[in-house]
């Protein structure tokens, strides 16, 4: 009797084993494995994005709107995309482009205008920027819901594992901006400053002027060069127009400059240390398109060299308060342009260097 | 200002562990009733496998404890240099809304002309 029993226990054990091997009954359990890791990711992400739009919704309080008409703002805003422009005939493309960012640009402003009614103009740069962080964490949410459902629905593991092995470093992203929050809507500088810091550093007590929009131009001499620095204007968080304002300031000198040398955050490899100096030829400027269009332009059509300075660091310190290996950089970053100015150029010649990012928290 | 940006990190392993013990007490009741011929067995195999069972729950317990000693690490404390323009004084205090590089402010040991340079994070120790 005892022995019977055994081998009907033994026969199911290995017909399940079978099971296990030789059907897909083992993507199945480690599918519900996986979905219930990936919707606690979910939670986490839905609960950035709670409380992201907890805080635009504070600010925008403070700035003069009622709780009931923040939040119904935002409903109205959220999901808010913008379409690029074809590209199966690229001539004209960058004008496009920047056509169809002018416009964002102009509804975001109008949008944040109606919220933060009594906002400074810095202060709506910087609900600007708490905006944007919040619209990058609806869209990360629900890029990630979206495949999650997708997978649930067709019962594909292979969706599930592809989410799930780019999960670790969408979650970093999305943490990066629920940090960003804090910083953005106080007006602490962020990583990405660095650019407009070492402007700061090298024009700061020197006259300034705006040359485009949103970005101002410091001038004043260093061992017989005219330099003419510039960045966004400060201290909201803006990032200008830096395109516009080298190639006005190109053409003002009739293309007689030496040199543009542009100084930017870049996102360091993992194992490089943070606030690294790094030096190399180009456009140092991280926006879609149209303001490094306008420098390569410029910068070739006089023969201008472009030199690049960067500093590195991570995607969560490039968007979140600047962390003092970074701050400390930017003297090193303002020594060594003295430095190539004073190798590469001569006296009297016109140089211009390019403070590159975001502004926030930092005036001229 | 540290404490403010600081999240409460994800904590995904409670459902996962469920389901691996769970998982764990069918094997387990398979092997019973299929290896196991007397009672001495019987308890050797629920020793093992609550063995295991307790490493599961105290490995998963780690990783909360990971994440959460991650996420206490990364709480930082945000700081300004005010430097006087005349004396040269440097004082370094923590950041309030409204600081700016480049705010103008008096100088609290000459009464000077003083001017923010430098704000900055630390992680706070």
């Amino acid at each position: 009797m005892q022995n019977s029993q055994t081998d009907v226990w033994s026969i199911l054990f290995w017909v399940l084993i079978a099971l296990m091997f030789f059907t897909p009954l083992n993507e199945r359990i480690q599918l519900t494995y996986r979905m219930l890791e990936i919707q606690s990711y979910l939670k986490q992400l839905e609960s950035y994005l709670t409380r992201a739009d907890r805080v635009f919704e504070e600010e925008a309080r403070r700035y003069g709107c009622s709780e009931e008409k923040a939040k119904k703002a935002l409903k109205s805003i959220k999901g808010f995309f913008l379409i690029e422009p074809v590209s199966m005939d690229p001539v004209g493309i960058i004008k496009r482009l920047e056509h169809l960012l002018k416009t964002q640009e102009d509804r975001v402003d109008d949008f944040i205008r109606e919220v933060a009614v009594n906002a400074s103009e810095a202060e709506r740069s910087n609900m600007k920027n708490v905006l944007a962080a919040n619209l990058a964490l609806d869209i990360i949410y629900r890029v990630v819901r979206h495949i999650f459902l997708l997978a649930k629905k067709t019962k594909n593991y292979f969706y599930m594992v592809q989410l799930y092995m780019y999960l670790p470093e969408i979650m970093r992203i999305a943490r990066s901006y629920f940090r960003a929050l804090i910083p953005l809507k106080e007006g602490i500088p962020i990583g990405d400053s660095l650019g407009p810091l070492v402007a700061f550093k090298l024009g700061n007590g020197s006259k300034w002027r705006e040359v485009a929009k949103n970005v101002i131009a410091y001038e004043r001499e260093a061992s017989g060069r005219k330099l003419i620095i510039i960045k966004a204007k400060g201290p909201g968080g803006e990032v200008g127009k830096p395109g516009d304002a080298v190639e006005k300031i190109v053409k003002e000198h009739d293309g007689k400059v030496k040199m543009i040398i542009m100084v930017d955050a870049a996102v360091k490899l993992e194992g490089e240390r943070t606030g690294e100096v790094a030096e190399g030829i180009g456009a140092a400027i991280g926006d879609p398109g149209p303001e490094k269009y306008k420098i390569e332009t410029v910068a070739t059509e006089y023969g201008i060299p472009l030199v690049a300075i960067v500093v590195k660091e991570d995607i969560t310190e490039a968007i979140t308060a600047m962390p003092r290996e970074v701050a400390e950089a930017a003297d090193r970053v303002v020594e060594r342009i003295l430095d190539i100015i004073k190798k590469k150029t001569s006296e009297g010649d016109v140089v211009i260097i390019a403070g590159i990012g975001n502004t926030i928290g930092i005036s001229q | 200002m540290g404490e403010k940006g600081v999240e409460r990190p994800a904590t995904p392993y409670l459902l996962s562990t469920l389901v691996m013990v769970g998982l764990m007490m069918v094997i387990a009741l398979f092997f019973i009733t299929l290896a196991a011929k007397t009672e001495s067995e019987r308890n050797i195999i629920w020793a093992m496998l609550g063995f295991a069972a307790v490493l599961i729950v105290m490995m998963q317990m780690l990783e909360v404890v990971k994440a959460r000693r991650a996420a206490l690490e990364e709480r930082k404390s945000i700081s300004i240099v005010i430097e006087c323009q005349e004396c040269g004084e440097k004082l370094v205090r923590d950041f309030q809304r409204g600081d700016y590089v480049g705010k103008e402010e008096k100088c609290k040991k000459c009464g000077g002309k003083a001017m923010v340079t430098l704000i900055y994070s630390e992680k706070i120790r």
